[in-house]
């Protein structure tokens, strides 16, 4: 990505936009500047080309009107398996070897309290140990064992062998631990964890499908909860639109009302190569300079190159300025025209994938281009609801591997929200008897959701039961024994209901 | 920095090893042997006896010999294989005050940790013989299959013996330490141990950095040669019954004289293809008539004979793969461990099971010792970069409500390692829970081996179900359990470490610790006198049988009188001192008889 493309204006609080000299387009601009959004992003949303927008933004800045601001490694900066998919906002790609997990840039999170108790450990092991204690519920396996999410078996193994002899008590063996001990042990777990799961295939498999699921899961649900433009999606319509290099607008009002000459000639240098995104943004002054120089040479050798205007008919400066305007604003609808098109067409597409979550991010950006269409809200809406339906199948998927790995808290919570995107007996019962395996469970809310599931199938028995057991250990015998009674009912020779209605007898 | 010995405490034999640089040695006694039969007895003078010494006399003194206590260590009374051992037993068992298992040896009664203290201690005393100083620390190998309290019991005979044990280990995993160390192997490897009295399969990864990781393990611990022998012995008295109508069983003595055969046999039979029992006067028919055994046996008939115990280690190898989640081929190289791998039937089944010839190049009775000393070192001594990950070899949970088991532990789970689940009450206003901590594999928590239990008070009076307790189990490094359960409401919260459950209080093991200690002391004072004694008889017998001699030669002489008076007089002090058991004064004495004795030689040379 193009560095210059990746800053983002911002209006300067203190400024007084009233009163200076703007012209029209940077009027535009200004008024669409949200402090947020990046060059690239409100390139692809004005339908202008990336440089002429720079071009704006840079002469603005210069006159103070706003500011731009460095990139930074922003959350929807992809990881490099699969761009623009990581989940917002989480999981951070710190890349966390399992030889040495100190987080470069984190503020020491290790307390100095915390790193005493061990003298006989190095200060940078207890310290290193601290902290990934505190993380190991936060790091996926690759980001523990600090290893690709592609990784081969023997690279997992290595990455393994490589923790296991740093984190291991047994290399500290006779040395005083205190607290230490407990804390490799635990470690030492999680680490074996990752390891034996992702060296099986079968585990390593369903372990993946739960993570891109999982992934997926969580974009789609801030998808859900943050109606703004994606930036991702913004970000693809811009290369799309780059890709299709238009040519550049007039740089000075001319007085011709005739149509602006074809495509500069082949002598016109291209838009600057975007400088690698690697580099450090920090040269940003001369940077900036170097391209008003560029682009003031490329003015300068047009104007050579353009033949001086014939003789044309005399008009008024006001009727040139209306034509030139009318000019401008029928070039950019062409292009707003064009681009709602391909946007159209990108919905569409989506919804044929059945990937109702990018058509979703892509009905919003028309949204924006096409404000207070009655009938594209209705699409949105329809298009929300079926990214519901769609999130909540993938919900399901992650909810069943929690329950499978006994993280009932998170199954429960994946099996509710799976059940309020798309309502099903399963959804609502395993919801139900998720939340009755956590730490003190809300047996009210596991006796609606167990209710909601009996509503859809009135004549499972086994629905009942778990109805009756919450009822039970809730201590409402009477509603107990009445749903344990009908289970009974539905299913006379069930030894599990025969043996719960003991239990509620003898209480 | 203390030295570790290896130890391999067999059901058979017994083995020790120490680290001699980087390389670890097996240790050999005082009779030269690199293995120590894991024998004990009590002689008439109650004189203990281990090792070699023990398995000579065990014929004539059956009683009081014990043999294969590990296969009662750490099992309680009413077992099956306690009741397989009443049984088969030459020696006497008897129920002890805990529900553990006691042996009778003449008027004393001894846990098994105390019996097999006394192997113990016998091998640290090799141990010391050889390295010329004192060894208070070591590793000591058990079946990987052993429970927990088997292996706590195995710890008791430690510290009776005076030794901290700082790591119990598996054997196989012991003998997969001894293939791989230091030698950069990376490979998924099978070690089938087939020892006296346990089977043991497990399966293993060794990675270059010297990371040892076993994936998972199975066994069974009353699978062992002892089973074969039985089938011999089986056949020859059901042979025997039939041509003389006699069970030779019910003679301890004629037992015990079987079993050395059947088993001398069985170890012939893996070099030749048929060999002779014979077993003059086995038993008298009470008419003055002594019957003889004299049959032969082939190796077809053996192998016919143990055909199904063959059989069963292979099942288990089978089952073995399924847990590690392997096929055969996925296994690199298999490694035969223990004394009942050198039968070609055994081998023939291994190679046949996993469709590769086994690795030749370990010793299989003393790969254990060695991995065991391995261990030691590695985890005493920065220099050696090794780290052995083992699995638990049990599930790990508590008994609920129905006398179900609810495991929190799986089986093959690396250790350390801990879990934790929420349990209710299941009972209204029931204000205590009694954890009950369980391992074993059935579903059914009678069917589980106990661990220990406590209770938790104080929880707050409510309907059933409606408490949470949340108990976690935890396995640390140095292999101890531990349990916590806490009510999430009150966040009351109570705790054991299950250490204390092998059948002897913590009280006992200290009393057996310093009977133990002046055993010691007694032993080696006994042994020195034992030493003077046997010298003094022999010198006595010589006098005696030079006295008429000496008598007839110098007899009429005055100074010959008072020689002979004198000779006496110190044949009658050496008498006495042998009497009260003085060693110093028969020491004294011993130097008076040599001289008499030389003269006496002197006398009787110039006479004649
Ligand atoms: N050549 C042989 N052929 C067959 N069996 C043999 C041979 N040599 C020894 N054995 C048997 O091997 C067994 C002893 O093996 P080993 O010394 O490995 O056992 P252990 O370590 O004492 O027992 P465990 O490991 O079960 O506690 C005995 O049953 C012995 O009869
Ligand atoms: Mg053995």
């Amino acid at each position: 990505m193009s560095a210059l493309e990746s800053f983002i204006p911002s209006l300067v609080p203190e400024a007084q936009a009233q009163g200076l000299e703007v012209e029209p387009v940077e009027a535009f601009v200004l008024a669409c500047i949200d402090g947020q959004s990046t060059v690239g992003q409100l390139a692809s949303a004005l339908g202008m080309a990336p440089t002429q927008l720079w071009q704006v933004t840079d002469r603005l800045a210069r006159r103070g009107l706003l500011q731009l601001s460095s990139p930074q490694r922003d959350t929807f900066d992809a990881p490099p398996k699969e761009p623009g998919h990581a989940p917002q906002g989480s999981l951070e790609q710190a890349h966390v070897s399992g030889v040495r997990p100190v987080l470069e840039g984190r503020p020491p999170a290790a307390q100095a309290a915390e790193l005493q108790g061990a003298e006989a450990l190095e200060l940078e092991l207890r310290r290193a140990i601290v902290e990934l204690y505190q993380r190991l519920d936060e790091l996926d396996h690759y980001q523990l064992l600090g290893v690709e999410d592609g990784a081969s078996k023997a690279e997992v193994k290595a990455a393994y062998y490589e923790a296991v002899k740093r984190y291991h008590p047994d290399r500290y063996y006779g040395k005083e631990l205190g607290h230490f001990k407990a804390k490799l042990e635990r470690v030492f777990q999680r680490f074996t964890e990752a390891h034996d799961t992702l060296t099986r295939k079968r585990s390593r498999e369903e372990y993946d499908a739960y993570l891109t699921t999982l992934r997926r899961n969580r974009r789609t649900e801030v998808l859900l909860s943050h109606p703004a433009p994606d930036p991702a999606a913004l970000r693809a319509l811009r290369e799309r639109l780059a890709a299709e290099s238009l040519p550049p607008p007039p740089v000075a009002p001319r007085t011709s009302p005739e149509p602006p000459r074809p495509a500069a000639p082949p002598s016109h240098p291209a838009p600057a190569p975007p400088p690698p995104a690697s580099q450090p943004p920090l040269d940003l002054k001369a940077r900036r300079q170097a391209l008003a120089r560029r682009l003031g040479g490329s003015d300068a050798l047009r104007r050579a190159s353009i033949p001086p205007p014939p003789a044309a008919p005399r008009v008024s400066p006001e009727q040139a300025t209306d034509a030139l305007r009318r000019h401008f604003e029928g070039q950019q609808a062409a292009r707003l025209q064009r681009q709602l098109g391909e946007l159209e067409r990108q919905v569409s597409d989506a919804l044929q994938r059945d990937d109702p979550a990018t058509a979703l991010r892509t009905l919003r950006l028309l949204a924006q281009l096409k404000p207070e269409d009655p009938a594209l809200e209705q699409r949105l809406a329809a298009v929300q609801h079926a990214t519901d339906v769609k999130l909540a199948d993938g919900l399901l998927v992650q909810a069943d591997y929690e329950e499978r790995n006994q993280r009932y808290a998170e199954a429960a919570r994946s099996f509710e929200r799976a059940a309020r995107g798309k309502p099903s007996v399963k959804a609502f019962h395993h919801a139900a008897l998720c939340l009755l395996k956590t730490a003190a469970p809300d047996y009210r809310q596991a006796a609606r959701l167990a209710r909601c599931a009996v509503e859809l199938a009135p004549n499972d028995a086994e629905l009942r039961l778990t109805l009756g057991r919450i009822f039970l250990e809730a201590g409402l015998l009477q509603s107990a024994e009445q749903e344990l009674q009908r289970a009974a009912a539905l299913a006379p020779q069930s030894e599990d209901i025969k043996l719960w209605l003991t239990r509620l007898r003898r209480s | 920095m203390d030295r570790v010995i290896g130890i391999d405490l067999g059901t058979t034999n017994s083995c020790v090893a120490v680290m001699d640089g980087d390389e670890a040695v097996v240790i050999p006694n005082r009779g030269g042997y690199k293995t120590t039969p894991s024998i004990v007895a009590v002689t008439e003078a109650g004189k203990r006896l281990v090792g070699h010494i023990a398995k000579r006399q065990s014929i004539t003194n059956a009683e009081n010999t014990v043999a294969a206590a590990k296969r009662l260590i750490g099992r309680k009374w009413n077992t099956a294989p306690v009741k397989s051992a009443l049984m088969t037993c030459s020696y006497g068992i008897v129920e002890g005050p805990h529900g553990d298992v006691r042996i009778q040896l003449r008027d004393k009664t001894y846990s098994v940790p105390e019996i097999s203290s006394m192997v113990l201690q016998e091998m640290r005393v090799v141990a010391e013989d050889y390295l010329g100083e004192a060894v208070s620390k070591a590793v000591v190998t058990v079946p990987a299959y052993f429970n927990d309290n088997q292996r706590q019991a195995t710890k008791d005979a430690g510290a009776i013996a005076g030794l901290d044990i700082i790591r119990i280990i598996n054997e196989p995993t012991a003998a997969a330490l001894c293939y791989g160390f230091g030698k950069g192997v990376d490979k998924t490897i099978a070690v089938y141990d087939l020892g006296g009295g346990t089977f043991d399969v497990s399966i293993l990864e060794i990675g270059a950095h010297g990371v040892f990781k076993v994936i998972g393990t199975t066994g069974d611990t009353f699978l062992g040669g002892e089973d074969f022998d039985a089938r011999i012995i089986d056949w020859l008295v059901a042979g025997f019954q039939d041509e003389h109508q006699i069970d030779i069983r019910k003679d301890r003595m004629a037992l015990q004289r079987l079993r050395d055969a059947a088993e001398k046999a069985k170890c012939e039979l893996s070099s030749v293809r048929e060999t002779e029992i014979n077993l003059p006067f086995i038993v008298s028919t009470g008419r003055n008539e002594a019957l003889h055994l004299q049959r032969s046996l082939s190796r077809e008939t053996l192998e016919r004979l143990c055909e199904d115990l063959i059989e069963r280690t292979v099942d288990i190898c089978r089952q073995a793969l399924v847990e590690a989640k392997l096929d055969a081929d996925e296994i690199e190289d298999v490694l035969l461990v223990g004394g009942m791998t050198r039968m070609p039937a055994v081998q023939r089944a291994v190679t046949e099971f996993f469709q590769r010839e086994p690795n030749r190049g370990v010793h299989p009775d003393e790969v254990v010792a060695l991995g065991a000393a391995i261990q030691g070192a590695a985890l005493v001594d920065d220099k050696h970069e090794m780290i052995l990950l083992d699995v638990t070899p049990h599930a790990l949970g508590i008994m609920t409500f129905g006398s179900y088991f609810e495991e929190l532990i799986p089986q093959n789970t690396t250790v350390p390692t801990s879990r934790a689940k929420i349990f209710t009450t299941s009972r209204d206003h029931q204000t205590a829970v009694k954890i009950l901590v369980m391992q074993g594999e059935s579903k059914q928590a009678g069917d589980n081996e106990l661990l220990g239990e406590f209770v938790l008070t104080g929880l707050r009076s409510a309907p059933k179900g409606q408490v949470e307790i949340e108990v976690t189990f935890e396995i640390n490094t140095d292999g101890i359990v531990s349990v916590h359960a806490k009510d999430l409401e009150t966040q009351q919260a109570q705790s054991i470490q299950v250490t204390a459950s092998s059948g002897l209080t913590t009280d006992e093991v200290q009393s057996m610790i310093e009977g133990a200690k002046e055993y010691m002391v007694e032993r080696r004072t006994d042994e020195e006198f034992e030493g003077a004694k046997q010298s003094a008889e022999t010198l006595l017998a010589e006098l005696e049988a030079m006295l008429p001699e000496v008598d007839r030669v110098v007899g009429g002489a005055d100074f010959g009188r008072d020689a002979v008076t004198k000779a006496r007089q110190v044949i009658e002090r050496t008498q006495a001192a042998m009497d009260r058991r003085d060693t110093a004064a028969l020491k004294e004495q011993l130097e008076q008889l040599a001289r008499t004795q030389r003269m006496f030689k002197g006398v009787v040379a110039r006479g004649g």
